[in-house]
C-alpha cells in the first residue's frame, strides 16, 4: 500500500481519537471533578455568623443595638468574625476596639461619605468616642 | 442594550459549556455605590472568611476610591482613604462578576472554572496555574494564591449561600451598600433593577456581568 | 579538539544547572523565602511566557523554512539540521512552558481528561505535542537510512544509530528502503506541516481572543507566523555556518541553502516591517480605542520605548534588511543579518507579552514589570540546554545530506 495512504489513516486515527476525548471521555471527567469541588466548598468553614447568634448570649445588648442608630451595622462589623467567639465563648476570642481611629474608619471626614454622619477632627479631638457615645446605640 | 434584554439575557443559561446538574438558582449583586463609605470592612471580613493572605495587595474584593480624577485602590488591611482630602470623591468596591459568559471560564484549558447557580467556582483541584484567565478577565477579578499556587477568586461566598447565609462583603457592609439575592420574578433584587438606573462594567467585553452598579460615575472603568 | 569540547559541555552543562536550580528555587523556595514573585503580584505573563513563544515558533518557522517536503529542493542542505532543530526549541518550549506553570505537577491535565474544548489554549497544547510526536516520526523515517549505514561501523555511535534505527527489531527495521522513507517522510512531514499550522494559529488566536487591545489583533497569526519564518530561517542560518566554521567544511549543497534562507529571511523581514508599521498605527490611532491608545503610548513613548525602538525596529528589522541586501553573497554579512533578528524576534515577543498586559494596571490588580533575576537564569539555562541537545545530537546522529535525485 502506498505511504501516503497508511499515513492517512493513521492522521485519521489521532485526530478521531482526539476528537472522540475532547468531546466525549472528557466531560465525563470533568462533571465528576465539578460535583466534587462542590461537595468541597460547600463544607469550607465559616469565620463569620449573623447577629441572630449574638442575641442568644448577649440579649440585651441585641436589644438595645435594635433600638438605636448603628441598627443597621451587624455585631460583627465592628466585633470582627464571630464564629470563633461562639464555639470558645471567651472575651479573648472577639474584637473590643474602643480606640478613636476605629470609629474614625467609618465616620472620619473624607470626601465620598454621604451616606453616613461623618465628624471632623475638632469633635472631641483626642478623646476616646465611647467617653461620650455609647456605640450600640 | 435596554434594560429589559440585559435581564433577559442575564435569566438565560450561560453561554459556556454547563454542567448537565446546573441547579437553578441564579445569584447576582447590586452594589449602589452612593452607599459606600470606603471603611474597608468587606476587604478585611473577606480575607478572613475566604483564607487570602491580609498584608498581600491581592483581595477578592477590594475598593477603589476616585478622588479628584486619582484612583487609589484599598485591597490590604490598611485603609490609604482615611488620610486623603479632596472635593469630589465616592468609593466603587469591586469584586468578581461572575459573567454570563464569563472568559475566564472559556479559556480555562483545563476547565477548573464552571458556573453553579449563576455563581463561577474555581476547581482548585485541576488549576494548572497558566494564568490564562487572570490575563482573560476584564476585570481584574482573579489573582493567584500565593500559597495555594492556583488562582483564587470571589465565590460569592458560595460556602455560606448554600446554608441560607450571605455573603461576608454583605454582611460586614454598615450602610448595606452591597445587596445580594436570586434574580428571579418577584425577589428583591428583581425589583430594585426594575424601576432603577443600573450599569455593569465594561459591557462592551460582552461578558454578562451579574454584579450590578446603582448611581455609577462615567469615570469608572 | 576533545579538551575544548569537554570544556564547551561542562560550561552547557554547569548553566544547565544553573536553570534547574532556578526552576526548583521559583517553585519549592528552599533557599531563600522570597515574598512570591510570580503572579500573586504583578504581571500574569512574564518572561517564560515570552521565552515559550520565541522558542516555539522557532521549532515551527524552521520546519516551515526548510520546505524539505514540499520539494524545495535547493533547502535540502538543511533539512536534516532543520528537523532537529523543530524537535529540540520545540521540546525546551514545553519545558519552558511547564516551568511557568503554578503546578508544574498539574501539566498533563489537558491530557487526563480536563479538556475545554472553547479554550483556544488547550488545543494549542494539544497540536504542539501532536506536532512534536509528528516530527519525531518524520525524523525518524528521514534518518533512517543513515542511521543503518552509521549502525555498521563500530563504536558509540554506531551503538546509539543501532538503538535509534530500531535495527533490532529485525525484519523492515533492518532494511533500508530508499523511496518507502522518503515517501513516508514526506508524507508525515506533510501532517506535521498541518499540524504545525494549526498549533501556531491557535497560538496567535490566544493572544488574539481577549479584550486586550495589542494583542486583540485579527491577524496576530499571520503576524506570528511572518515572524516565525524570520526566526526560524535565522536560526538555520546560524547553525549551519558555525556548523561549517567548526568542522572547517562547507559543502556547496550548504551554502546554496544558506543563500536560499538569507533571502527568505529577507522577505520575511520585509513582510514584518509592514506589519510591524500599520499594527502600531492603527492600534495607537486616535479615536479607535482609549485602551488601546494606552498600551501603543506606553509601547512607543513610555516604558517600552526603548525596547520597542531600538531592539525591536532598528536591530530587529533595519539593520538586518540593510545587512542581507548589501552583503547578499557573503556569509559573514548572513550571519550578523540572522543575529540581529533574532534578538528582534525574542525583543518583539517581550514586548508583545510585557505591553499587552499593561492596560491591567487600569483595574485593581498591582502591578510591577521586573524581570527577576530567576527567570532570566533559567532562560540562560533553557538556551543552553538548548545548545547542548543540539551539540550533542549532531554529534551522534548522521548529519550528511540526503540527495533526493
Amino acid at each position: 500500500m502506498k505511504a501516503w495512504k497508511i499515513v492517512l489513516i493513521f492522521a485519521m486515527i489521532v485526530y478521531g481519537s482526539l476528537y472522540a476525548y475532547t468531546f466525549h471521555l472528557s466531560p465525563a471527567v470533568k462533571e465528576k471533578s465539578f460535583e466534587e469541588w462542590i461537595k468541597i466548598e460547600e463544607n469550607k468553614r465559616i469565620s463569620f455568623l449573623q447577629s441572630d447568634v449574638c442575641r442568644e448570649c448577649h440579649l440585651k445588648v441585641y436589644r438595645i443595638w435594635m433600638s438605636g442608630n448603628h441598627s443597621s451595622v451587624e455585631c460583627e462589623v465592628c466585633h470582627g468574625a464571630g464564629a470563633e467567639h461562639a464555639k470558645l465563648r471567651v472575651k479573648e476570642s472577639i474584637v473590643v476596639e474602643k480606640s478613636r481611629d476605629f470609629c474614625l474608619i467609618c465616620h472620619g471626614e473624607i470626601s465620598g461619605r454621604t451616606a453616613i454622619s461623618v465628624v471632623s477632627e475638632g469633635h472631641g479631638s483626642g478623646v476616646i468616642c465611647t467617653y461620650c457615645h455609647d456605640p450600640h446605640r | 442594550m435596554k434594560r429589559r434584554d440585559f435581564l433577559k439575557s442575564i435569566l438565560s443559561l450561560p453561554v459556556a459549556f454547563t454542567i448537565a446538574s446546573l441547579r437553578k438558582s441564579s445569584y447576582a449583586m447590586l452594589i449602589d455605590v452612593e452607599k459606600c463609605i470606603g471603611c474597608g470592612k468587606c476587604v478585611i471580613a473577606c480575607k478572613l472568611e475566604n483564607n487570602v493572605p491580609m498584608d498581600l495587595p491581592i483581595s477578592r474584593t477590594w475598593i477603589e476610591g476616585y478622588f479628584d480624577g486619582r484612583k487609589v485602590v484599598m485591597n490590604t488591611k490598611e485603609n490609604p482613604f482615611l488620610r486623603i482630602k479632596g472635593n469630589k470623591g465616592f468609593f466603587v468596591p469591586k469584586l468578581c462578576n461572575h459573567c454570563s459568559n464569563a472568559p475566564c471560564v472559556n479559556v480555562c484549558p483545563v476547565s477548573a472554572r464552571f458556573h453553579v447557580d449563576g455563581i463561577v467556582l474555581v476547581n482548585k483541584n485541576v488549576c494548572i496555574g497558566c494564568k490564562y484567565c487572570i490575563t482573560a478577565c476584564p476585570y481584574g477579578a482573579t489573582f493567584v494564591h500565593p500559597e495555594e499556587k492556583v488562582t483564587d477568586k470571589c465565590t460569592f461566598c458560595y460556602h455560606r449561600v448554600k446554608r441560607g447565609l450571605k455573603p461576608v462583603c454583605v454582611l460586614v457592609c454598615p450602610t448595606g451598600a452591597r445587596k445580594f439575592g436570586e434574580l428571579k420574578e418577584g425577589s428583591e433584587l428583581y425589583e430594585i433593577l426594575k424601576k432603577s438606573r443600573f450599569r455593569v462594567l465594561k459591557p462592551e467585553t460582552g461578558t454578562n456581568p451579574r454584579v450590578f452598579y446603582l448611581n455609577l460615575d462615567a469615570v469608572v472603568e | 579538539m576533545r579538551a575544548q569540547e569537554l570544556v564547551f559541555a561542562s560550561i552547557l552543562l554547569i548553566l544547565i544547572a544553573l536553570g534547574f536550580i532556578a526552576a526548583y528555587q521559583m517553585h519549592f523556595k528552599p533557599l531563600i523565602q522570597i515574598e512570591p514573585y510570580e503572579s500573586a503580584l504583578g504581571y500574569p505573563w512574564r518572561f517564560l511566557v515570552a521565552l515559550y513563544v520565541f522558542l516555539v515558533l522557532i521549532g515551527t518557522g524552521a520546519i516551515i523554512s526548510a520546505a524539505e517536503i514540499l520539494g524545495i529542493r535547493d533547502l535540502e542542505g538543511v533539512a536534516k539540521e532543520a528537523i532537529l532543530i523543530a524537535i529540540i526549541t520545540i521540546t525546551v518550549g514545553l519545558i519552558t512552558i511547564a516551568v511557568d506553570l503554578e503546578r508544574i505537577e498539574r501539566a498533563s491535565y489537558a491530557l487526563l481528561g480536563y479538556a475545554n474544548p472553547l479554550s483556544v489554549m488547550y488545543w494549542m497544547i494539544i497540536f504542539y505535542v501532536l506536532e512534536l510526536l509528528f516530527l519525531i516520526l518524520e525524523g525518524w523515517f528521514y534518518f533512517r537510512r543513515s542511521l543503518l549505514r552509521q549502525s555498521e561501523s563500530k563504536g558509540f555511535k554506531a551503538f546509539v544509530a543501532k538503538v535509534l534505527s530500531l535495527k533490532f527489531l529485525g525484519g523492515f527495521f533492518s532494511k533500508p528502503n530508499r523511496e518507502l522513507d522518503l515517501s513516508f517522510a514526506k508524507s508525515i512531514g506533510f501532517l506535521a506541516l498541518i499540524t504545525a499550522i494549526l498549533a501556531y494559529s491557535n497560538l496567535g488566536a490566544l493572544f488574539s481572543a481577549t479584550y486586550i487591545p495589542l494583542w486583540n489583533d485579527a491577524l496576530n497569526p499571520i503576524y506570528f507566523i511572518i515572524t516565525a519564518i524570520t526566526a526560524g530561517s535565522a536560526v538555520l542560518i546560524i547553525s549551519t555556518i558555525t556548523t561549517s566554521w567548526l568542522t572547517g567544511e562547507f559543502e556547496e549543497i550548504k551554502r546554496r541553502a544558506v543563500f536560499l534562507l538569507g533571502r527568505l529571511l529577507l522577505f520575511s523581514l520585509l513582510a514584518s516591517s509592514i506589519f510591524i508599521i500599520w499594527r502600531t498605527v492603527i492600534t495607537g490611532y486616535p479615536a479607535v480605542s482609549e485602551l488601546a491608545s494606552y498600551s501603543i503610548h506606553n509601547l512607543i513613548f513610555g516604558k517600552f520605548a526603548l525596547n520597542f525602538w531600538f531592539l525591536e525596529v532598528f536591530v530587529g528589522i533595519f539593520a538586518p534588511i540593510i545587512a542581507l541586501i548589501a552583503g547578499r553573497r557573503n556569509m559573514d554579512a548572513l550571519f550578523v543579518a540572522a543575529f540581529l533578528s533574532l534578538v528582534g524576534i525574542f525583543a518583539f515577543r517581550f514586548d508583545f507579552v510585557y505591553a499587552g498586559q499593561i492596560v491591567k494596571k487600569i483595574s485593581g490588580i498591582s502591578m510591577e514589570t521586573a524581570v527577576h533575576p530567576f527567570e532570566i537564569m533559567f532562560a540562560i539555562g533553557a538556551i543552553s540546554l538548548l545548545l547542548l541537545l543540539y551539540y550533542i545530537l549532531y554529534k551522534l546522529l548522521p548529519m550528511e545530506v540526503e540527495h533526493e535525485a
